[in-house]
């Protein structure tokens, strides 16, 4: 009888083992294909000899700007109406939470050589972006909706 | 005409001379000709303007006013724009031109402005890049990176002469943004009054030169803005005319 309610009791811990390391890979395996339309809200740039950041009014003079995040191209782009504006290149992705860590660095289309890292909440539908080139740095809010 | 050639010959005894002497008459006649060539081609004029409100009229005639522009208080006074703030903010005011509007083959613009008041403590010398007023003149319509992360603010070739105080005359300067596709031109200096300042900046290939372009293409857009951001006191200037010259 004891025997049977510790063999009861192991099946039950192995299928709930199972079911948790089911869920682990669907975690890490669901967001490779994930694509996350965002749109940039507050930016602010960092230099080393100010005391505060300043705030860069997201003007949209000249069009707004919308960021792509591709995961399974492994590519952060931005576009001004259909104009690709910017590219950076995934080299790392990670994820716990149901938050998306990701880095990169590389030289732009600006010719500025930046290292960047974005963390994606898709609990609360936003993106934090911090970058830093050789004059300063610089953090971008946005919100975020995600597709496959 | 021999006589007169003998006589100048004469007179500098050698060809050396000569030459000289009519390079300098060739060089002077072409100066004049060219001025005489110049052709108003555009103008925004507010000597007319009654006094009031300016808001409206500018908003009637597709000026976006962006950051806080909404916060600036702007008034038509004795025929000037007037543009004013005591507070610590930006302002843009831009006009994005209709294809069929854009002012092509431009040689020079004018400008008729003055700066009551500075902003305390903007100084491009020193890096406090701030100005009671600027305008800003697009060109073409390829957009140039700001700097900013995901080219956010991207804009066209960009020359922007500013009234300054502490700057040096003259002197373009580079921003913090806009590196690539922006430059700033101290094109007068005042301690700030009343005074209607006649500005003028020759647009031709040595400014485009800056942005690698040989050939400069039609301004797209025209914007003016007032930013006292990192400053104290705010700032007050005004706008009378603006006149853009062809020189074909």
């Amino acid at each position: 009888m004891i025997l049977k309610k510790i063999h009861y009791i192991l099946l039950i811990v192995i299928l709930l083992s199972g079911c948790s390391t089911s869920n682990q890979q669907m975690d890490s395996h669901q967001y490779k294909n994930l694509v996350f339309s965002c749109m940039p809200t507050q930016l602010f740039r960092c230099e080393p000899n100010q005391s505060a950041c300043m705030t860069i009014p997201i003007a949209q003079t000249f069009d707004s700007v919308a960021i792509t995040v591709d995961l399974s191209e492994k590519k952060i782009r931005s576009f001004s109406k259909n104009t690709l504006l910017s590219e950076l290149t995934i080299e790392s992705i990670q994820s716990a939470k149901q938050l998306i860590y990701l880095n990169g660095k590389g030289i732009g289309f600006d010719d500025d050589f930046r290292v960047w890292s974005t963390i994606i909440n898709r609990v609360n539908k936003q993106f934090y972006s911090s970058s830093i080139t050789t004059e300063a740095g610089y953090i971008t809010y946005g919100e975020c909706h995600e597709s496959n | 005409m021999v006589n007169v050639m003998s006589l100048i010959k004469k007179t500098f005894k050698t060809n050396h001379y000569l030459i000289y002497l009519l390079l300098f008459i060739f060089l002077v006649s072409t100066n004049i000709s060219h001025a005489e060539n110049k052709t108003l081609i555009r103008s925004v004029d507010f000597s007319q303007q009654p006094d009031g409100d300016a808001r409206a009229w500018l908003l009637e005639r597709g000026y976006l006013l962006k950051l806080d522009a909404d916060e600036f208080d702007l008034k038509f006074k004795n025929g000037q724009l007037n543009i004013k703030t005591s507070d610590s903010k930006a302002s843009l005011f831009v006009l994005k031109l209709k294809p069929e509007n854009y002012i092509a083959n431009v040689s020079s613009i004018e400008m008729e402005w003055g700066v009551i008041k500075h902003p305390d403590g903007a100084n491009w010398e020193e890096g406090n890049n701030r100005v009671a007023l600027a305008f800003m003149f697009f060109f073409g319509t390829e957009k140039i990176s700001s700097g900013l992360p995901f080219q956010i603010n991207s804009a066209p070739y960009f020359i922007s002469p500013f009234i300054g105080s502490k700057e040096q005359k003259g002197k373009t300067y580079t921003g913090k943004l806009y590196k690539k596709g922006g430059r700033y031109i101290c094109v007068a200096t005042t301690n700030g009054s009343n005074k209607l300042i006649k500005s003028n900046i020759e647009v031709n290939p040595e400014y485009m030169n800056l942005f690698n372009k040989d050939k400069i293409p039609p301004i797209t857009g025209i914007a003016f803005q007032m930013n006292t951001s990192d400053t104290e006191g705010g700032a007050h200037a005004f706008i009378q005319k603006l006149n853009f010259y062809s020189s074909k």
